[in-house]
């Protein structure tokens, strides 16, 4: 018996090599890795490498445009999550009801997820050009100002981002919530009605407190995402206005591979790692807590 | 963090629902009502979901150098298709070859990913060992983390390696994913283990198992997984921004930022046609493999 | 995995490949590569065994070529951007090419003009042979001076001149006063003609510099061409229009480099007049507006360098000697991009008047800041950012430039 138990074990460790391998060539090694160079002065346009203790995230914190980048990312990922959550939920529960071509909807709605995040970058640029730009076009039919630069307005780009993420993402939340709201029993929901509870009751005391956990992995992977939004800052503002859409993604980015500060960088990342992981147990926490409070 | 196979998932076709048995005591006009404000929301919302890519497509049709047209001008008088050939085929941006390393790097990644990944989700499902969860949780773990993190030990590694602008370096790091893994253990967990025994019987080894048994009972899976992989792979920015450098390896994602940064925004028709290219595979490969991505995103969800 | 190997494993071992890198001109002609193409095939004919491979890299040119040095891969020779140059020289991405000048009795460095030497040149050692450069200036449409009836802007026209000519002008949609985009590389030169400067270059500070009284007031000219007096579309409705209004016929002045022409050349015909917006004979050179005595603009060139990892100097050295000759220029400059380094070419070539009118603005032309300082990529998106805060949205000039400068002064001082 011992012997098939080893030979199991070994077998398996033989299927899981090549993973095991990437993994710890491509994640775990350079995690480690990456918090080894963020302890050294390390600039790729100088030999001179020296160790410096935490004095590259020292410097992080004391840095200006680096903390706007990480206000600016809490902001974004603050916006978005919570929005970009409510409407994949709504999505959800309008293609939910059992309508003539509804799984047509539902496809046009997913698009966005799986087109190329450069060409969605440059489509949304149209979006929000001024007077041409489908928004300002829509608002001049309604005799409403047409000439905001909505990317170039520091009131609202970041808002222009947010909005983007959530219908880009609107896809893959519905989907998730919808498959959510398919799995609950609708016997749960004959008896509430024996009981008088419908609508808004029954949703608020059956169906989000059944949704919890779509709602706590929903949470957790869009706050990664939108902690780390890159492409669409790349593209479409740089950074701007006035450092408005500086994200710690992009103000990395810009770090290693136009100032070559490869040390500073890579401890800038690792503050990004802990507040990331930091959220993610919060979340954990409130939803945990969001789940009792309803006696679920 | 169970199996969860036989949870219902949502198919796109499916229309089960719990309004709807709420509902059906004939057609009172609160429900009509409802129908007509839930089919106004669906096609408002589609419409604004649509109506970039029409624009895309109509602009792509226009005179190189035309300004961005008004509404009542979007559709060209005459198309100029000619546009597609002339991005196709510019000198100094050869879309037709970022074209190829897009498909090359894509058809790579997806089958290297899915043989390296399948192997891995075969011990997973299939062997009883120690470590076995801690594996498990490191991979969901890593999954987590994106490239921001590992971008500069990444670069430093294949630049030792001498694989910087260089197929390795787009297809190397795409090998095996945790998304994938997860997924097919799932699935081969639905697969009765008594096959596996009845294999075993007749002699089988651990490798016929997998290739035999396992592998073709799922390819409703595997296909899920090749979507999945190919939409990621094809669309992947960050990877090809930074491993490559010459125009000759760049992937029609890099491609394109360049196109649009070379125009400054002065020549949407040729960006247009530009986008139109890097979409269309995209979009086939969604019409098809549509029903995949739903049950896919649903298999994701860690419950 | 041999599959893989399908780049790089064909060139057959007896050939010395020489490669060299270029951020290329990825909207150029095809006529400029097929003749570029040309050249290297006639520089293989007369070196049997040697393939000339260029690299060309578009995008963030300066940054790939840092990482391409840092792997130990750099091209054998590399095409130099004056505005970036110092980055490649203070850190010995390039070598000297003193020892082989010297060495060489059949090339002189006489041959070229000396502001375009002096941007890659450290006392003696001199790090890249010029090719070709072009001087920033006003570009105008004399057909719509003509229509508004307006004399043409003279050489020692000052800033009220320019707003005067441009107001006259002013007549959009169809013709504004004067277009301009939001290109620090573009722009630098208003602050120079009005007295003011970016950085002070002994304590390479930009605080009290780039916030100086005359550049608020340079900011707020700029500003009121587009907010107040209008006579310039603001750069959110050039974007909205997506095309470049001077070249289609819908601006009378611009301000741009020698480059343009070859985009001016093929302007876009006008579907109502069926003729192209923009009459090739109808372009105007003129020198940039100055409150300062003379005239100021920036010199923007390219040059040959030979890199510091260069695997065969001695031929890296003749292909820079071949490319850089007069034979080769007078094919090579037929492209129209820039007015050549060398002075008997760009004599030869100074046939029309406007080719003339560009030699005439030279002698105030002065080398970028990225010629000298290291870092000054960094300093342009900074730069851009505080005229965007103005010109969209509405902070005022001294707010903008003294931000600029503390962020530049940080950027700039990163351990």
């Amino acid at each position: 018996m011992a012997q098939t138990q080893i030979k199991q074990a070994r077998a398996a460790w033989g299927f899981l090599s090549l993973s095991l391998l990437h993994l710890a060539a491509f994640a775990i090694y350079p995690i480690l890795f990456s918090f080894f160079i963020s302890l050294y002065h390390w600039n790729i346009l100088d030999d001179h490498r020296r160790f410096v203790g935490f004095a590259n995230y020292l410097f992080s914190l004391k840095e200006p445009t680096f903390l706007n980048a990480l206000w600016n990312s809490c902001l974004f990922t603050a916006l978005s999550v919570p929005l970009g959550l409510a409407a994949g939920l709504l999505a959800a529960i309008l293609v939910a009801q059992p309508l003539r071509g509804i799984t047509v909807f539902r496809a046009i709605f997913y698009i966005p997820a799986i087109s190329s995040g450069v060409a969605t970058s440059i489509m949304w640029i149209y979006i929000y050009l001024p007077t041409n730009g489908l928004i300002n076009t829509v608002l001049g039919w309604l005799h409403i100002n047409n000439a905001t630069d909505f990317l170039h307005d520091a009131r609202f780009a970041m808002l222009s981002l947010v909005f983007m993420s959530i219908v880009t993402g609107l896809g893959p939340r519905m989907v998730l919530y919808l498959s959510g709201i398919m799995a609950i029993p609708p016997s749960l929901y004959e008896a509430a009605s024996i009981d008088g509870a419908t609508g808004w009751t029954s949703f608020k005391k059956i169906t989000l407190p059944m949704l919890t956990p779509t709602t706590l992995f929903v949470v957790v992977t869009s706050t990664i995402g939108a902690m780390q939004l890159f492409t669409p800052v790349y593209m479409m503002t740089q950074g701007g206005p006035e450092g408005k859409t500086d994200v710690i993604g992009y103000h990395i980015y810009t770090d290693a591979w136009q100032n070559f500060a490869t040390g500073l960088a890579s401890a800038k990342s690792f503050i990004l790692l802990a507040a990331i992981l930091l959220i993610s147990l919060v979340q954990f926490k409130m939803v945990k807590s969001g789940l009792e409070g309803y006696g679920a | 963090m169970g199996p969860n196979v036989n949870a219902p998932s949502s198919g796109m076709k499916t229309s089960r629902n719990p309004s709807s048995s709420l509902g059906t005591k004939g057609m009172v006009p609160k429900a009509v009502f409802k129908k007509v404000c839930s089919y106004a929301a669906l096609l408002l919302i589609s419409a604004f979901m649509m109506a970039p890519f029409v624009w895309m497509v109509l602009v792509s049709l226009h005179k190189p150098q035309s300004p961005i047209p008004t509404l009542s001008h979007l559709v060209p008088p005459r198309p100029h298709l000619s546009n597609y050939p002339k991005v196709l085929l510019n000198p100094n941006l050869p879309v037709s070859r970022f074209f190829f390393n897009s498909v090359f790097v894509s058809a790579a990644v997806v089958f290297g990913q899915l043989f390296v990944s399948s192997l891995a989700a075969y011990a997973l499902s299939r062997h009883r060992f120690k470590g076995r969860s801690t594996v498990f949780f490191l991979f969901i773990v890593t999954m987590m983390f994106g490239s921001t993190v590992t971008q500069i030990p990444v670069y430093l590694m294949l630049q030792n390696l001498h694989w910087l602008n260089t197929y390795f370096a787009l297809i190397v790091p795409g090998l095996s994913s945790a998304f994938t893994i997860f997924l097919l253990r799932q699935a081969f967990l639905s697969i009765p283990f008594e096959l596996d025994e009845a294999a075993k019987l007749d002699g089988a080894g651990e490798m016929k198992i997998f290739w035999q048994v396992v592998i073709p009972l799922s390819r409703a899976a595997l296909a899920t997984a090749a979507t999945f992989t190919f939409i990621g792979s094809w669309t992947d920015f960050f990877g090809p921004l930074l491993y490559t450098n010459s125009t000759r390896m760049r992937t029609l994602e890099v491609g394109l930022s360049i196109y649009h940064s070379a125009y400054g925004g002065n020549n949407w028709p040729l960006e247009m046609a530009a986008s139109v290219i890097v979409m269309m595979p995209l979009l086939l490969v969604f019409l098809f493999g549509q029903k995949f991505f739903t049950k896919g995103i649903s298999l994701g969800a860690i419950k | 995995m041999a599959g893989f190997c399908l780049i790089g494993c064909a060139t057959p071992h007896h050939e010395i490949v020489l490669t060299i890198a270029t951020w290329g001109d990825p909207v150029s002609t095809d006529s400029y590569t097929k003749s570029l193409n040309q050249l290297y095939k006639n520089f293989e004919l007369d070196h049997p065994g040697v393939v000339i491979k260029r690299e060309v890299v578009p995008d963030q040119y300066v940054s790939k070529m840092v990482l391409d040095h840092d792997a130990g891969a750099q091209a054998d020779i590399l095409i130099l951007d004056a505005a970036s140059a110092a980055l490649f020289i203070n850190n010995h991405l390039v070598k000297n090419l003193q020892p082989q000048v010297q060495a060489d009795p059949n090339f002189h460095l006489q041959d070229f003009y000396p502001s375009t030497l002096a941007i890659a040149d450290r006392g003696k050692a001199i790090y890249a042979i010029p090719q070709d450069f072009t001087p920033m200036v006003i570009y105008y449409d004399k057909s719509k001076f003509i229509k508004y009836n307006v004399p043409f802007p003279k050489d020692n026209w000052d800033f009220a001149d320019f707003l005067k000519t441009a107001k006259a002008l002013n007549h959009p949609p169809n013709c504004w006063g004067f277009v301009f985009g939001n290109w620090m590389p573009g722009w630098v030169m208003w602050l120079w003609n009005n007295g003011g400067d970016v950085l002070n270059l002994s304590t390479k500070r930009s605080l009290g510099t780039l916030n100086s009284p005359q550049n608020c007031q340079t900011f707020q000219f700029l500003n009121d061409l587009v907010n107040t007096d209008k006579v310039s579309p603001s750069p959110s409705a050039q974007n909205s229009l997506g095309i470049d209004l001077f070249a289609n016929g819908d601006a009378a002045m611009t301000v741009s480099g020698h480059w343009s022409l070859v985009g001016y050349k093929q302007s876009p015909i006008d579907p109502k007049t069926g003729k192209p917006g923009l009459n090739w004979k109808n372009l105007g050179v003129a020198p940039m507006p100055h409150n300062t005595p003379t005239p100021q603009t920036v010199i923007y060139e390219s040059g040959y360098a030979e890199s510091s990892q260069c695997r065969h100097p001695k031929l890296a050295w003749e292909f820079i000697k071949y490319m850089t000759s007069y034979k080769v220029q007078m094919v090579y400059n037929q492209s129209g991009i820039a007015i050549d380094a060398r002075k008997d070419v760009a004599e030869a070539r100074a046939t029309s008047n406007l080719e003339k009118e560009f030699l005439a603005t030279v002698s105030g032309g002065r080398s970028p800041y990225g010629s000298k300082i290291n870092n000054y990529t960094l300093v342009e998106p900074i730069g851009q950012s505080a005229l965007e805060a103005v010109l969209t949205n509405h902070v005022p000039p001294k707010q903008a430039l003294t931000e600029a400068a503390k962020q530049i002064d940080n950027e700039l001082n990163i351990p």
